[in-house]
């Protein structure tokens, strides 16, 4: 079976660079997956998860930022601004953070502050959305 | 001088000593670190680069508010990266150096690190904003965002990037980078490839638009991780040399004390002759 050849980097390091069957991604116009051989395409990424699928069926989730994704059908490059593994989130963290956020947007008038708040609560919320996934058997 | 004088001055030297070997050590470590972080970054920054040369060889020219020119502004901006801590040698005056000649003219400067801005207002520079947190890699995105409003606005005919250059350990290069208006030439220099032919999603304005808006703020970024590579290796050397120094001082002091010692006893040793001479021959 023809593969993918992922790679995922941050402006801090490449997260990812292996090889998958496909892979599940938010663009700015709707959810779409890549497969092998996926003509030539250029997008726009927003805030999501991202689906990994591997072989032997073995799914893997991420949490990302705001980004690009490149790929001419054997490569698949993601420029994201940050890229998180479900065991890399603390999900108490992620929960206070969360509310922290609600707080502010309730209580502030600052618009610059409201503004970060709303960043962290969208942050959050794509986090949370990333523990509630299954989580990857461990082989 | 006396001798316990002497004595006095090697302890303190000696001291200085050990400060200037903690912080050359410290300044390494801190140097590989921020080495590892430049070296991390430059996938990203160049799959940037990369795409942002295939998109704009199909867009139209005028397809990005960025790469049009300004009309009728006559001021620049600078974008000056520089240190927050002193003891570097001659880092941060060698960018101030470098961008001396146009202090005065109608230059406006955002400076980056406590140092920049201390200097070019002394020299009379315009500083409008100055972001000196204690992680300069925290203020990348207001920097960005004060620099793209403010061109946007038509204030500035043009948007610069100067900071010192990682070369080697022992080399920093201060350089200008033009940020706005985007010039393509800085990205075709090494990526002499086919043109690859995307299929553009939502459409090719809008992804140009936020390519060079991420492409700009991550080259900023870059600067900022050169620039502190720059500075602890700056740092290292300067330490380096200080502690050499102060091996030299140490030395030169340990043989005058040891002349001293020798001086007063033969000193002593006369007065007990000339005393036992006088004695006897009477």
């Amino acid at each position: 079976m023809q593969k993918l050849h992922l790679k995922i980097i941050t402006p801090n390091k490449i997260v990812r660079d292996e090889e998958i069957l496909s892979a599940t991604v938010e663009t700015a116009e709707g959810e779409i997956t890549v497969l092998p051989r996926h003509m030539n395409l250029f997008s726009l990424l927003v805030e999501g998860v991202i689906t990994i699928r591997g072989e032997r069926n073995s799914e893997d989730h991420l949490a990302i930022g705001g980004g690009y994704l490149e790929t001419d059908g054997n490569h698949l490059n993601i420029l994201v601004s940050r890229a998180y593994h479900q065991d890399e989130i603390d999900q108490q963290l992620t929960q206070k953070a969360l509310e922290q956020a609600k707080k502010i947007l309730t209580t502030s008038k600052d618009d610059q502050e409201r503004h970060e708040a709303n960043l962290l609560l969208r942050r959050s919320l794509v986090d949370l959305k990333l523990l509630k996934k299954r989580r990857p058997r461990t082989h | 001088m006396n001798v316990r004088q002497v004595g006095k001055k090697i302890k303190s030297v000696s001291n200085v000593k050990k400060i200037t070997n903690a912080m050359q050590l410290v300044s390494a470590v801190k140097m590989k670190k921020a080495q590892q972080r430049a070296l991390e970054g430059r996938p990203y920054q160049e799959l940037l680069e990369e795409a942002i040369y295939n998109i704009v060889g199909k867009a139209e020219k005028n397809a990005s508010e960025l790469l049009k020119l300004k009309q009728g502004a006559a001021k620049k901006l600078s974008i000056v990266v520089t240190s927050n801590k002193g003891l570097c040698g001659s880092f941060n005056v060698s960018v101030i150096r470098f961008i001396a000649k146009e202090i005065q003219k109608d230059h406006e400067f955002v400076t980056i690190g406590k140092k920049g801005s201390i200097l070019i207002a002394s020299l009379g520079g315009n500083v409008i904003a100055d972001f000196s947190s204690l992680d300069l890699i925290e203020s990348v995105t207001a920097v960005f965002k004060i620099a793209l409003e403010r061109y946007l606005a038509g204030e500035y005919k043009s948007v610069s990037l100067i900071y010192n250059k990682f070369i080697s350990t022992l080399r920093y290069d201060p350089v200008q980078k033009q940020l706005l208006p985007f010039i393509m030439s800085e990205v075709d220099q090494d990526s002499k490839k086919e043109l690859k032919n995307y299929e553009l999603e939502p459409d090719a304005e809008t992804i140009l638009d936020a390519l060079l808006k991420s492409f700009i703020e991550e080259q900023i970024r870059h600067a900022i991780v050169e620039s502190e590579a720059g500075e602890h290796s700056a740092r290292m050397i300067a330490m380096q040399n200080a502690t050499d120094n102060a091996n030299n001082v140490i030395y030169n002091l340990t043989l005058l004390k040891n002349k001293l010692r020798q001086q007063s006893i033969t000193y002593e040793l006369l007065d007990m002759i000339t005393a036992k001479e006088s004695v006897e021959s009477i």
